[in-house]
Formats: C-alpha cells, structure tokens, sequence
C-alpha cells in the first residue's frame, strides 16, 4: 500500500479537446491542444512548466518529446509516463513538494485502435496458458464478464435491484446533458437503461462506459504559483493509493481495497466523509460507484442501493451530487480525467449549468473499488 | 505468424478466431497439471497447503496466506455453491454462439477459503441459476489431453423451471 501524503499543490488550468467516437486528429496534435488550453484556462505559459506526465493506453504511444517540442516548454526537469484517475496527481505532487518542479501538466490520451483486456487465446490451437486457462475454456475472459461476476456478487449481498442501481447511469446522463463535453447527448430514462441489452448480465449496454479519442489535460502547480493565476486554487489535500493489481485486470471481492486508507486521508485533510461536498466516485462500469462509495464510507454498507434509487440524492441539486460531468458512463472514457477536471470547475466555481451549490470539497475516486486510489480536493 | 493467422490483441483478430470457431482448451503446466490430470480421471483435486491448511484456486507456485510452496492435492466431493454468475450475451469468446452462464462456485469443502472455480452450469436454463444454488460436478470430454470439470445443479436446487 502506499502512503497517504499531505500536499500543498493545486489544480489550476483545465484543457479539454473534443472527445470524439473515432480518432478524428493525430495524438500529438489533440495532446498539444489539450496542454495549451490546460495553461491558458491557468494563465500560465507553457514555457513555464517544468513537468509532464502524458498517460497512454495503447501502443505505440506517442513520443512525449514531440509533445513537449510543440508546447514550447523551455526545460522538462520531471517527466513520468502513465498512470490513471487520481494516483498520478499525487505521485506530480510528491514531486513538485520534493523541489523536483514547480509546474506539472498531466494529458490523457485516448484512442480507441486498442480493444480492452481481449483473452489470450493461440489463434493456432486454441490453447490458452497461465491462470486464464481456468477461465476461457468457459467462456471468461472480458471484463465486462468479471464485473458482472462482482456486481451480482455485490447486489445479492446487500439485496439490490438492477433498478435501483440503474438510477446512477441515468443521472449521469441527466448530467451529461449540461456538459458541453460529454458524448451521449440522448436522454435516458430508468425505462430505457431497463430496456437496454444486456452484455453479460447483470451488465447491460449503460452500465459499460463509452469509448472515446481525444486528449484531457489539468496544469497542477505549487500554492505560491497558484494564488497568482486566473482561478480559485483547488488543492489536492490528502491522497492514497492501494496496491498495484497483479492479476488479471478484476480481482475477486470482497477486498477491503481503499477502506483502511480513506480513514487516513480524512485524517490528513481534516475532514470527514460528511464534508465532502460533490462525489466523484470512478464509474467505468456502473457498479464500481456504489461500491466506491461504500467503501469511501459516503454512504454505510448496505445502503447505497436506497440512496442511489430514485435519483434525488445523487443529481445536481442535491447536497452531494455525484459525478456531475456525467461520468465515464456519458461522458466517455477518460480514464479518470474526466472526474478530475470536474472536480476542479466544481470547486473553483466554474461548472456553469452543472454548478453544485456546495462546492468547497470533492472526494474522487480512481479505478476498481477493491483496488484503486482515492484523493480529496478542497479549496482551501 | 503467417498473414491468416488472427492477431488475439486485436478486436478483428477476435473475431476472425470465432469465426474459425476455435475452441479455447487449457494448456497445462507445471503448477496446472495436477489439476487437469484429475479431471481427466474424473476427480476434482485442488491446491491445498500443506503448511497452513489453505485451499487455493487457481493453483500458484506460492500459498497466498503462508508462502510455503508444499502443497498436496485432496480429491473434493464435487458438491459446491453458485457464489456468483453472470449469463453473457455479447458472445465474444470463440465457440461460444449462443447465451450461456459463467458461474463463480464454492466447493463445500472449502467456501471459508474463496476458492472460487469458474464454471458454466448444465443441464438446467439460464433463468435457473442463483446464487446460493446447490451444484454437483461433471466432466466433460473435450480432447484426449483435456477433461473440463463442470457443474450442474442438484437434485436439491430450486429450479424455476422444474416448479
């Protein structure tokens, strides 16, 4: 498990390019974009940045010094490829805490040429080695399949219904539509998340976040730069990461994941689960907000389902609305930079028509509920 | 690799291996065999360790708890517990081409231990399966290397289909 750390940066500047369902523009171009907005939302020059951390799910990747080079940074004295949601912020924190850099762009690059976790199956035999060789033969070897495995796990413990969980993606949509970023501009009822297909049920079509191309940026900086630039600074108080996944992708629950954890960071930032104004649990399936939300202890064991349900306690409005971007699910999958990029319009005040009205502490969440990270942002 | 042979990292690669319909079977290993061996001879025979007493599955080199790399490997009754399941529809895995279950079991023996042995249920419908459903092993012959352990329910399950 890593450690949690007490840190004194801010996200400043925020830079999105258009996700879009195929890649429209080469990598760099779209990540160069993306930066530049980044530092111009902040009003800083890219000149001026002395960090980079690019996060890429495919290969080929694209090459960071062409990124660099097209940004005009002067000098990179801290560079770190990878990473999801929001452990990376916390490791470019460490770094800009240590004297390694004062500035750190992060840009998520998405491109959908690389299908997701396909099973490794010899096209020659059929055979199939290593621990998958107890899965495929039988049909497993998707995610989609795994988190269907862990959600009907789940809701048969504590007696949830698709219904009631299904209110989540259909909030979210409800967010989506005030998001001039997201993807699905359709409206969705509950009868229309029911009526879905499913994928492998309990998991239907709305329960799997959508795919998408572009490029995602958020400029984070050190307090003495940051209270000198165009917005409220919004600090990354306390994070945690738990450990690295070392099987395939979806470990089995119930793991306690993050739960010892988030008592620590509370403690280091001096609040408790009641402070947290707007949530931003990692929904690249559906089920993992709830279950996050458990385990961040927002709401008790057993009783997500009911809070979730009906939709009044989770949408824009309410005292904690969750995932007011509309998630992975409706937005599209940015890998976590999407919540962080919210969280940051949310509590510097700049969320327009999807302005929570309280806004001073975000709570996110990155990756699996029994696995992932955790942080807390606040403006103070 | 010869310009037919599917790429499995790519999603067209997935699908040119359906449409082969390739049959995905284990390839046994060193830590596997024992495994495979007993299903070949119609037994159900898991890790356990010899050091803290510890069910495992899948088999590893190490026991997750204790370290210790002594196992041995006692035949179960093949009696178990649906813990969890999925019914998939999207049909992605080569030989899969109509809606099947996937099942997560726990074998009476050790339900304290999370072992877990994926497995598709037989003879019964897909509405059929819960969680908590009683199920009794079978095997499957599929080549003269290969036997897949499988489950079906019991005569004690209740079966929506057989009210």
């Amino acid at each position: 498990m890593a450690k949690t750390t007490k840190v004194n940066v801010a996200f400043v500047g925020c830079g999105y390019t258009n996700a879009t369902r195929k890649l429209e523009r080469p990598e760099t171009e779209l990540a160069i974009e993306a930066c530049r907005m980044a530092c111009e939302d902040a009003g800083m020059d890219p000149a001026d940045v002395d960090g980079i951390n690019p996060q890429v799910h495919h290969y080929p990747a694209p090459d960071t010094a062409d990124i660099v080079k097209g940004l005009g940074m002067k000098e990179v004295r801290w560079q770190r490829e990878g990473g999801l949601g929001i452990l990376p912020c916390g490791i470019a924190a460490q770094a800009i805490e240590a004297g390694e850099c004062d500035s750190v762009l992060i840009v998520k690059i998405m491109n959908t040429i690389a299908p997701v976790n396909t099973p490794q199956i010899d096209p020659a035999s059929g055979g199939v080695a290593g621990p998958t060789q107890f899965e495929v033969p039988y049909g497993l070897g998707y995610s989609m399949q795994r988190v269907g495995l862990n959600a009907r796990a789940y809701m048969h413990r504590y007696g949830y219904t698709e219904e009631d969980l299904g209110w989540l993606p259909v909030v979210e949509r409800e967010h989506a539509l005030l998001n001039p970023w997201a993807v699905m501009k359709t409206p969705m009822t509950i009868d229309d998340y029911m009526a879905a297909r499913y994928i492998a049920e309990p998991v239907r079509l709305f329960d799997c976040d959508m795919p998408v191309n572009g490029a995602f940026a958020i400029l984070m900086t050190r307090e003495s730069i940051a209270t000198g630039l165009n917005h409220k600074p919004v600090y990354l108080k306390a994070w945690a990461g738990s450990q690295v996944l070392t099987s395939d992708h979806l470990v089995p629950e119930p793991l306690e994941g993050i739960t010892p954890l988030a008592e620590e960071i509370y403690r280091d930032a001096g609040m408790g689960p009641e402070d947290m104004d707007v949530w931003f649990p990692y929904d690249g399936f559906s089920f993992f907000a709830p279950m996050w939300m458990e385990n961040l202890g927002l709401v008790r064991r057993g009783e997500a389902g009911d809070y979730i349900k009906g939709g009044d306690n989770i949408r824009i409005g309410a005292d904690h609305p969750v995932n007011t971007h509309g998630g992975q699910l409706s937005e599209g999958r940015l890998h976590g930079m999407g919540h962080l990029l919210e969280a940051t319009q949310q509590l510097r005040g700049t969320a327009g028509p999807r302005q929570a009205k309280n806004h001073n502490t975000a709570i996110i969440s990155s990756v699996f509920p029994y696995t992932g990270a955790a942080g807390i942002l606040s403006v103070e | 690799m010869t310009a037919e042979t599917p790429n499995v990292q790519t999603r067209a690669g997935q699908e040119q291996m359906k449409k082969m319909g390739l049959k995905p079977i284990p390839l046994p290993d060193d830590i596997t065999r024992p495994y495979w061996d007993a299903a070949k001879k119609h037994e159900l025979r898991i890790q356990q360790c010899k050091a803290c007493s510890n069910y495992q599955h899948p088999p590893e080199e190490q026991c997750a708890p204790c370290g210790s790399t002594e196992f041995n490997w006692p035949k179960l009754s093949g009696q178990g517990v649906v813990y969890t399941f999925v019914i998939d529809h999207r049909l992605m895995t080569p030989s899969f081409n109509e809606p099947y279950v996937i099942a997560q079991v726990n074998p009476v023996e050790a339900q304290h231990d999370t072992v877990r042995i994926t497995t598709n249920i037989r003879d019964c419908e897909l509405g059929d399966v819960y969680c908590g459903m009683p199920v009794e092993i079978l095997f499957e012959h599929v080549t003269d290397e290969i036997t897949l352990p499988q489950f079906r329910p019991t005569a004690n399950a209740k079966l929506k289909s057989r009210e």
